[in-house]
Parts: structure tokens; C-alpha cells; sequence
């Protein structure tokens, strides 16, 4: 098999073993990128030079038989929402086109110091504001499974990059689900952690109290082993959780016995398509047959968690948008003879308009007047919905349900209409509302050969749980080998 | 006057922490622009904001010194608006929960005793500056500034006309001094004024329509300000128009102000709160352990100077208003000198010389000791009082100890009875003109006498002793 | 509730955000049909205990009052589209 085809757990134990060097490794995946990327589009920028660069002193120290991190000399894209000293940081905006950042994101300093090898940033909905990748400024990803569909988003090119082995594992982040639904569209895992468990120093703001950075990767011991690099408390980030989560790799454990799976009916509900309802039901049937118990339960205001989503993360976006403005980096207008005239037309041209009517949204529910109907409710509604679940897992320890309510849709398909598109969200916004970790790995395919992915969700700290159960779950279901995309031909 | 004027104060003080109050850049007046910067504190994408400790205690000490009550729980909040010395596009503040609320302060104003309630006191960060008439033809931001830590400390609007607000003003810089967390330094910028005024006529009830001044950088030009702002209204009402609520800019070289905004253009901050800070906590034992760091306040140092020392309140006020002078005040008293003694020499000589020097007390050359042993050499009468003035000045000149002044300039005064008797008959010897005035009823002509005995002793002769001499001696003939 | 075209110039000038005309109703239909969407939360009643301000997470994160190195300026200013005299450069305010 190809060396970009393999996942980082096999490559890491051919490095140590001297099989292959890091420099093989680092040419093979960029071989593969220069033979799909056309086709694919997943990244906005490469990072060859330094890549080999990196990839040589890895070399180097394994040569000298020094003792390496696990995931030292092992590719890894990284969405361009992320800043890497030195490497343009776009967040796929016209506004940030040119931004140069002059420091590292905690994770970037996270992985460095473990010794991975940066590819490229990844291809994004702009400012991390969308589900299909198709807001992007510079180009639209396609789904690897089928390249007039969309990858899913706003991780859109962490997930395609992974899937098309454009890259070992990857970096993305999550607000309402941006991680998760290109993972279940794309075919591959993608983590969401526990709200602060993660550093999101460095990490450019879309929604402050929802974000979290995540690992997206094509087995689930390489998502133990990039969590076990970026989990972790952080100084610079005081929304950073103090709690210390162990080793994951110890979870990765073929054990289910007993626990008690929770299938909240709200989420199965006839806005979801029925290949991915059965989907996610069949999987149920599977763990039931591995020993956990499976029941039906009600998540009652499952239905108030959109709108709670889109009151709070517009309003934080509206806020932390406000200073793109032409003044301190990014792009600025040409056509200006004022303070105020630079501000509007830089913001007017360098915004796309899904950025625009977040932020005007946002705006609005924060205005004189609106506060307490809009924001101030979310805010009520959101301790509500976390209750919800707090109740929930008293009686559960993993709640089971789709990602989102259908698969990769075609490019264009829900372009014209924003709510159509904010209804992707449905099954994935509470978790970000509850601060909640969920974890989605593929678990079949719909009759168009469009991977479905389930949805594991545990209370804040379980990360642990969610690790096993998805590791259990991929032992005894062969699901990998289906989702190798076809455009990279036979395994 | 048939108008009252009311005011109400936004008092904003720099806190004197090392670093700013969300990132660890130097908090330092007056480096070149751009040098004191970071990520977090010029607002670049990704970055975050950490609270820094010190300045929640600065800001409840102050609460604390202020009568306040320390909110155990409170949250930052955003406030947004474009402007370019605001990176961020928000500054962080506190919106709803504020770390103080509902203080008061006792205050002397025009030999009264006034109090003003203390509305709330905050904690903010600062905006960065702008340089306008550059010679490029633009404005040029300068974020240094952005980040150091602010209090804003919010009246009600309880001061009635320009000197109250000026006095008042006067002791909270005081007390900002005393409790250690800000230097005060107007001309740097450390502390700022906004100013509410508004007008009604004295009787009336119903408070007016309130204008805010802002840009006011001095406590004189506060007094101006208010001044003319109130005297703008008075005409305004008079001539039959309504004030409106507005916001104006007072230009101090100008003398004048002039509209910034309206209310309808007043700005929607769409305050909410910050999320990437979390709330601030406050337990009995951080609470007490800031509440014991604050020293004697100037108001309980009035009360003991007054109640305790007997000073005058005039003499207590003036020395209490100023740390300093109260700190160097204090050690002269532990040391055994008379209260009423060291108040007199501070608010005279010492206070004549700092004037004419333009500097602090704390500046010179004169040591608590020093004007120890200076009350000390006149109590034991070893000098005139004359002589002391001139050993101060030296003291200020030199540094050096007053009784090593004393004899280096010969100043010793001479007290004894037997020597001064002898210089008497002498000086009585050669102006018999005067023994015969003094005979025939002029009575100042022993003044004539004392005076040539004291040129005549160059100074030194004790110069009581010297008359009750004389005139016995002359009353004797 | 629906939002009328003079809130949306409102909150887009409030935003620093220009509409041009031919754009205007096709942001006016969608941003009504967002409204209408996050409306739905009218429906729930909300009790007053939800609406006061609890603590739900961290908790008095500090940083010590120590001073570090700060960015060298060239770093600060060096993605501003103008910059002059190591500055931001913006058109001249009058204040």
C-alpha cells in the first residue's frame, strides 16, 4: 500500500522501526497532492519546503536513535482558521488574504514540539461560517467520494484532505458541528472535545464560548494519539478547563459491556433522511450485540438548539468580526476618502455574504432592544438544553444519533437559501450549546455510496469514553475499507 | 444666583500594575510607538485575554477606601464600537456587575464637610492613542496604551458647583495615592475626568437635562469647563430654549466646547458578556487580606489630627490631602515633635519653598529628622527663630544635619543672662538719645535698642531674653 | 416579530457594513426567514432563575502581575495595509 494511504499509528511504528523515513513519508503525500489536488481542492495553501524541511531533522533524530514522540515525522494538514507563525492564515476570507501571523496557535506550538510535519492550511467556509465548504473566498472543496458533491463544512478541507490521504490526520475546528458533519460526509473520524479542553489561543475567533479545535483522522487510535498531542490546559486561554485527561491511547480498549446507550428520539425525527436513520439505528443494533444496552429516550428541547446556536454564535461572531477593518492587517479597500468610508467598503468587499448576514444577525439580536428577547433568552435556553443533558446522563453514558439529516449534497444544492443550509445543523449544534464532546466515525453508506457517519455524545470529561466506544465500535465493524474514496483507486 | 449646578463625575485612573491588564506587556507611560505591544493587547486574530490578579485587588482597595460595597461575584462584559485606538472593536469593561457599588466619600470643600455617594467603580482596559497633525497627512495609532488597566469610578450626581467638583476631585486623587494603586500623573495621562453637568433653578427638585463633557485633563480645567458649561446653559434656559442631552468635547486651550453627539447619534454598545473571560470570585480571605493592606485613610487621618493631635481642621485638611507631607508629618510627631509645631512649619516655610521649587516634599533634601532637631534647637532656645528659617533653607541647599549647620554658619544663639547683660549696657552706653525717649514715655524706643544689641551680637544674642534685660535695665536708671 | 428594511440599514450601518441596492431584498427575505427561525424561542417560558447570572464553568483565572518581553514593532505593525513613523495609519479624524 501506498505510504499516504496509511494511517498514523502504522506509519509511526515503520518510522521507529527505520522501515521508511519521515522525508518517504512526507514526498509520498505530496505526490498523492500533486496527482488529486486539482481535482479535490482541499488545500488553500502548501507548506512543501518547510514540510521536508522538518521531516529531514526528524530524520535525523530517529538516526540517532533519540527518543521521539509518537506522532513525531507524521503529515498533518491544519485548517487555515489556525495561525502557524510565518504561514498565511486566511480563514478562506478576502479580509485575511495576506495575513502573516507572528505567532503560533498553543496547538501549532503543541504539535512542533511533537515533531509533526505541517503540510499546507486546509480549505474552509469563511470564518468557519457554513456546512459545505462552499463559502469559501478561494475555492470550493470537493467531497473525495464524489466530486460534484460537497465535503461538508466548515472543516470541509481538513476532512477531504484526510479522506483523499492528502494528508495523514488533521486539524479542524468545531462551533456547531464543522468538525463532525464533513467527517460523516467525508468518510472519516473527527473528534469534537470537551469546550475548553482544548487551547483556542491562536485559534481566529468565530463563536468564543462554542469553538473548539479538534482531530479529524481515518482510524480512531490516530485520533488518541493527536488528542493526546493538543489536549490540555492553557494559560494563554482562561476559557481552558484545568482538568487532566489521561492518556487516551489507554482507551483504546475493545470494551462496550454495559454501557448504556441512550437513542433520543427528537434526532430521528422526520427531517432526517431514512439511509442515515437506519444507518445510525444498525449501529445501535451493533453495540447492543457487544454488550451495551440500547434505549429510547427524549431529548425535549432538541428543537430550541438551532435557534439557541444561531443567536449566540452570531452575536459572538458579530463582535469578534468587528475588527477586520482595513486598519491592522488583512485587506483594505482602495476606495476611501474617510474613517468611515474605509471601514464599510473594506468590511462590504472583504466579507462574502454568509459572513455578512451572520454578522448582521448578530448585530440585531444584541441591538437596544432586542437584547433581552433574543440574546438574553438564548442565554436561558441554553442552561436549559444543558440541564437537558445533564438529566439525560444521569440515566446514559453515550447518547447515539445521527450527524446531520442527510449525506454530501450536490455543489449548489442549498446555496440560494441560508436556512435551508442552517438546517444541516440540527443534529449537531446542542452539543456545542452543552459544551458536550462527541466523536463521528463512518458506520456505512447511503444507496449513492455516500458515507454516513453516527454520532457519539458523553458528558464534558467522558472524551475517554466516546475514544473506547468508537474504538470498539471499529473493531468489530470492518468500516474502513469501504471508505477509501474511489478517486484514489484500488487499496 | 438663582442657579444651582450639578454634577456628576467618570473618573478614570490608570492602575500602577507592572503589566497590562490582559497580556504581560510593561504597563509604562512614554516608550516609542508600538514597542510595549503583543498579540492580545493589539487584537490580532486568535488571541485571548488573562485577567491580571492585581488589578481586581488595586480596584477593590479602592472600592474598599471608598466605602463600597465589593460585589463577591461580578463579570467583564464587552462594549462595542469602531474606533481606531480600539483594536479589538470592543473594549472589555464591566457592564452590569460591576466589582463596586454604592460607595461614598466624605470630603472638605470651602472649609465644609461634604459627602458625595460613589455610584459604582469598575475595571476596563484602556484604548490605544492617536497622533492627529501628523505631517503625513493622516492619523497615526499608537497601541502602547491599549491594555493598561483602568478604573472608572462613577458619582452620583451629588456635587453642587465647580469648586465642590475640583475639591472632591482633589481627594479622590488622594486617596488614590494613599492606597498605592495609581500615580496620579495627570500631565501623563494617568488620570482622566468626564463631566455631567446640568442646571436648575435653586428650589427646584427635578434634576435637569444632564450634558457630558469629555476631554477634560486637568482639575483646573475642570473648574473651566464647568464653568463655562454651566454659564452655556444658564443661557440657553434664560433665553427660553431647553438645554439638549448631549455629549461635548472641551477644549481647554479654546476655553470653549463643542457638540460630539447627540442622543439620538449616541452610540448602541451592545454590551454583553466578554466569553472568553470567566467571572471573578471573591472569598472572605482574599476580601479581608486586601481590606488590612489599606492604610490610615486620609478622612481617619483628619479625625486623629483634629480629635487626637488638636490641630486645626484648616491645618489637618492641607496636610492630609497630600500623602506626603501627612507621611513626613507622622514620622516628625513619632519622633517627639509638637503637632501643632510641625503642622505650622510644613504649612508655612516648608510649604513657601516647595512652592517656589515646584517639587514634592519627598524631593528634597529634608528629612523628617532634620526639622526634628530644628524644632528641637528653638524649644532649647540654642536658636533665634530667624536662625532656623535660615538653617531650613541650608537643610534644602545642603542636605546636612541642622546641628552641624548650626555651628558651620555660627548661628548658636547665645542665651546667657551674665553676656547679654553686658551687651545691653553696652548698646545703652552709646545711644543715650534713646534711654532719654524711652524716659519721656516713647516706649518703642527699647525696639531701637534691641535692635542695635542684635546687630551688634550678629544675631546670636537670644533676642526675649535680650528685652526683658533692657527694659529692666532701662527702668532701673 | 419580522424586521423591517429600516432596521436592516440600521444594524447594517451599526455593523460597518454596506447594502448595496440591488442586494438589499434578497438580504432583507433571507435575514426574515433567519428571524422568523430564531423566533421559535419565543414560545419556551423561561424562568427567572435562568435568567440570573450563575458561574458555569471556570472561575477566577489570573494571570501573575509579571512583566514579559513584548513583540519587537516590526512584528506588531508589520500586516498593517498603511503604516507610517511605526504607527497604524488611518485617514485624518477630526475629533
Amino acid at each position: 500500500m501506498e505510504l499516504f494511504k496509511m494511517t498514523a499509528v502504522e506509519l509511526s511504528t515503520m518510522l521507529k522501526e527505520k522501515k521508511i523515513s519521515s522525508v518517504e513519508l512526507t514526498n509520498s503525500v505530496f505526490d498523492n497532492i500533486e496527482n488529486i489536488e486539482d481535482k479535490v481542492s482541499s488545500y488553500i495553501s502548501l507548506n512543501k519546503e518547510n514540510a521536508l524541511e522538518q521531516a529531514k531533522t526528524v530524520d535525523k533524530s530517529i538516526a540517532n536513535s533519540e527518543d521521539l514522540p509518537p506522532l513525531a515525522g507524521i503529515p498533518i494538514g491544519i485548517k487555515d482558521n489556525i495561525c502557524t507563525k510565518g504561514i498565511n492564515t486566511t480563514c478562506a476570507s478576502k479580509i485575511l488574504e495576506s495575513f502573516n501571523p507572528p505567532y503560533n496557535a498553543t496547538v501549532i506550538e503543541k504539535i512542533h514540539n511533537n515533531k509533526l510535519v505541517i503540510t499546507g492550511k486546509l480549505n474552509m467556509d469563511e470564518f468557519a461560517m457554513g456546512s459545505s465548504c462552499e463559502n469559501s473566498y478561494f475555492k470550493k472543496t470537493k467531497n473525495p467520494h464524489s466530486l460534484d458533491r460537497v465535503p461538508g463544512g466548515s472543516s470541509g478541507g481538513s476532512a477531504a484532505s484526510v479522506s483523499a490521504c492528502e494528508c495523514i490526520v488533521s486539524l479542524g475546528s468545531d462551533t456547531g458541528g464543522s468538525i463532525r458533519q464533513p467527517a460523516s460526509f467525508c468518510g472519516v473520524a473527527g473528534l469534537k472535545p470537551t469546550y475548553g479542553a482544548v487551547s483556542r489561543y491562536g485559534l481566529i475567533a468565530f463563536a468564543s464560548s462554542l469553538d473548539q479545535i479538534g482531530p479529524l483522522a481515518r482510524n480512531v487510535s490516530d485520533i488518541a494519539l493527536l488528542s493526546n498531542v493538543i489536549y490540555g490546559k492553557d494559560n494563554n486561554d482562561s476559557t481552558s478547563v484545568d482538568y487532566i485527561f489521561d492518556d487516551f491511547t489507554k482507551s483504546l480498549v475493545n470494551d462496550v459491556k454495559g454501557l448504556k446507550i441512550g437513542l433520543p428520539k427528537e434526532y430521528f425525527g422526520v427531517g432526517i433522511d431514512d439511509s442515515v436513520k437506519n444507518a445510525v439505528l444498525q449501529t445501535a443494533k451493533s453495540f447492543e450485540k457487544m454488550g451495551a444496552t440500547v434505549k429510547e429516550m427524549s431529548l425535549t428541547l432538541s428543537k430550541y438548539a438551532l435557534p439557541t446556536y444561531y443567536i449566540i454564535s452570531s452575536a459572538e461572531a458579530s463582535s469578534n468580526l468587528a475588527r477586520y477593518d482595513g486598519v491592522k492587517y488583512g485587506y483594505r479597500t482602495e476606495d476611501f476618502n474617510n474613517l468611515s468610508s474605509l471601514y464599510l467598503k473594506t468590511r462590504s468587499e472583504g466579507f462574502g455574504d454568509e459572513v455578512k448576514r451572520r454578522i448582521m444577525l448578530g448585530t440585531y439580536v444584541l441591538s437596544s432592544g432586542y437584547y433581552d428577547a433574543y440574546y438574553k433568552k438564548a442565554q436561558a435556553v441554553q442552561k436549559m438544553i444543558k440541564r437537558d443533558f445533564a438529566n439525560a446522563f444521569q440515566e446514559f453514558d453515550i447518547i447515539l444519533t445521527p450527524v446531520s439529516p442527510d449525506t454530501a449534497f450536490k455543489i449548489g444544492e442549498k446555496t440560494d437559501d441560508p436556512l435551508k443550509m442552517y438546517l444541516e445543523d440540527i443534529c449537531t449544534v446542542s452539543i456545542n450549546i452543552a459544551g458536550l464532546p462527541a466523536f463521528v466515525i463512518p458506520c456505512g453508506k447511503d444507496k449513492n455510496n455516500l458515507p454516513i457517519g453516527m454520532q457519539l455524545i458523553s458528558k464534558r470529561f467522558s472524551d475517554d469514553l466516546l475514544i473506547r466506544a468508537g474504538y470498539s465500535y471499529e473493531q468489530e465493524n470492518c468500516i474502513w475499507d469501504e471508505m477509501s474514496p474511489s478517486l484514489l483507486g484500488v487499496k | 444666583m438663582k442657579y444651582e449646578t450639578i454634577i456628576g463625575l467618570e473618573i478614570h485612573s490608570e492602575l500602577k500594575t507592572k503589566s497590562k491588564i490582559f497580556c504581560s506587556c510593561e504597563n509604562k507611560f512614554g516608550s516609542k510607538e508600538n514597542t510595549r505591544c503583543c498579540p492580545v493587547c493589539t487584537g490580532m486574530p486568535g488571541s485571548l485575554p488573562v485577567l491580571n490578579k492585581t488589578v481586581v485587588e488595586y480596584a477593590m482597595k479602592m472600592g474598599i477606601a471608598l466605602n463600597c460595597k465589593i460585589n463577591r461575584v461580578c463579570k467583564q462584559d464587552r462594549k462595542n464600537y469602531f474606533y481606531p485606538d480600539l483594536p479589538k472593536a470592543y473594549q472589555i469593561s464591566q457592564f452590569d456587575i460591576p466589582l463596586c457599588e454604592k460607595g461614598y466619600l466624605e470630603y472638605y470643600s470651602q472649609g465644609q464637610k461634604k459627602k458625595v455617594n460613589i455610584t459604582r467603580i469598575h475595571i476596563e482596559e484602556d484604548a490605544g492613542k492617536l497622533i492627529h497633525d501628523s505631517i503625513y497627512g493622516g492619523t497615526l495609532a499608537d497601541y502602547n496604551r491599549c491594555g493598561v488597566p483602568l478604573i472608572e469610578i462613577v458619582t452620583e450626581p451629588d456635587l453642587r458647583g465647580a469648586l465642590e467638583a475640583k475639591d472632591f476631585l482633589e481627594t479622590v486623587k488622594t486617596i488614590l495615592q494613599y492606597v498605592d494603586v495609581s500615580d496620579c500623573k495627570m500631565q501623563e495621562g494617568s488620570i482622566r475626568c468626564d463631566i455631567n453637568v446640568s442646571i436648575r433653578k435653586i428650589g427646584e427638585t427635578k434634576l435637569g437635562t444632564r450634558v457630558e463633557m469629555k476631554n477634560v485633563n486637568s482639575f483646573s480645567g475642570a473648574l473651566r469647563a464647568i464653568e463655562y458649561e454651566t454659564k452655556r446653559q444658564i443661557e440657553l434656559v434664560e433665553s427660553g430654549k431647553s438645554v439638549d442631552q448631549e455629549t461635548r468635547r472641551w477644549d481647554d486651550d479654546k476655553g470653549i466646547n463643542i457638540v460630539l453627539r447627540s442622543k439620538e447619534d449616541a452610540h448602541d454598545y451592545r454590551y454583553f458578556p466578554e466569553p472568553d473571560l470567566c467571572p471573578i470570585v471573591i472569598s472572605d480571605e482574599w476580601f479581608n487580606d486586601v481590606s488590612v493592606s489599606i492604610p490610615e485613610l486620609p478622612n481617619a487621618k483628619l479625625f486623629r489630627y483634629i480629635n487626637e493631635l488638636n490641630l486645626p481642621e484648616y491645618d489637618a485638611n492641607i496636610i492630609c490631602l497630600s500623602l506626603i507631607k501627612a507621611k513626613f508629618f507622622d514620622e516628625c510627631v513619632s519622633l517627639g515633635a509638637n503637632a501643632k509645631t510641625v503642622s505650622n512649619w510644613i504649612l508655612g516655610d516648608i510649604s513657601k519653598y516647595l512652592n517656589e521649587n515646584n517639587c514634592e516634599l519627598n524631593e528634597t533634601k529634608l528629612l523628617p529628622q532634620y526639622l526634628f532637631e530644628i524644632i528641637k534647637l528653638i524649644e532649647s532656645k540654642a536658636i533665634s527663630n530667624s536662625s532656623a528659617k535660615k538653617v531650613l533653607d541650608n537643610v534644602f541647599e545642603t542636605g546636612k544635619h541642622p546641628e552641624i549647620l548650626v555651628k558651620e554658619l555660627g548661628l548658636i544663639q547665645n542665651s546667657d543672662e551674665g553676656a547679654i547683660k553686658e551687651l545691653a549696657l553696652k548698646v545703652i552706653s552709646m545711644n543715650e538719645k534713646s534711654v532719654a525717649d524711652y524716659k519721656a514715655g516713647k516706649l518703642n524706643a527699647i525696639g531701637f535698642l534691641v535692635g542695635q544689641a542684635m546687630r551688634e551680637s550678629k544675631g546670636q544674642a537670644n533676642p526675649q531674653i535680650l528685652n526683658i534685660i533692657v527694659k529692666e535695665l532701662l527702668d532701673n536708671m | 416579530m419580522s424586521i423591517t428594511n429600516k432596521e436592516i440599514s440600521h444594524i447594517a450601518k451599526l455593523s460597518m457594513l454596506q447594502i448595496d441596492e440591488g442586494h438589499f431584498d434578497k438580504l432583507a427575505k433571507d435575514m426574515n426567514a433567519i428571524v422568523k427561525m430564531v423566533d421559535s424561542l419565543q414560545e419556551l417560558n423561561i424562568d427567572e432563575d435562568l435568567n440570573k447570572f450563575t458561574i458555569e464553568g471556570n472561575q477566577n483565572i489570573f494571570r501573575q502581575d509579571e512583566v514579559k518581553p513584548s513583540f519587537p514593532r516590526e512584528e506588531i505593525i508589520k500586516n498593517a495595509p498603511e503604516k507610517k513613523a511605526g504607527c497604524f495609519f488611518v485617514p485624518k479624524i477630526v475629533e
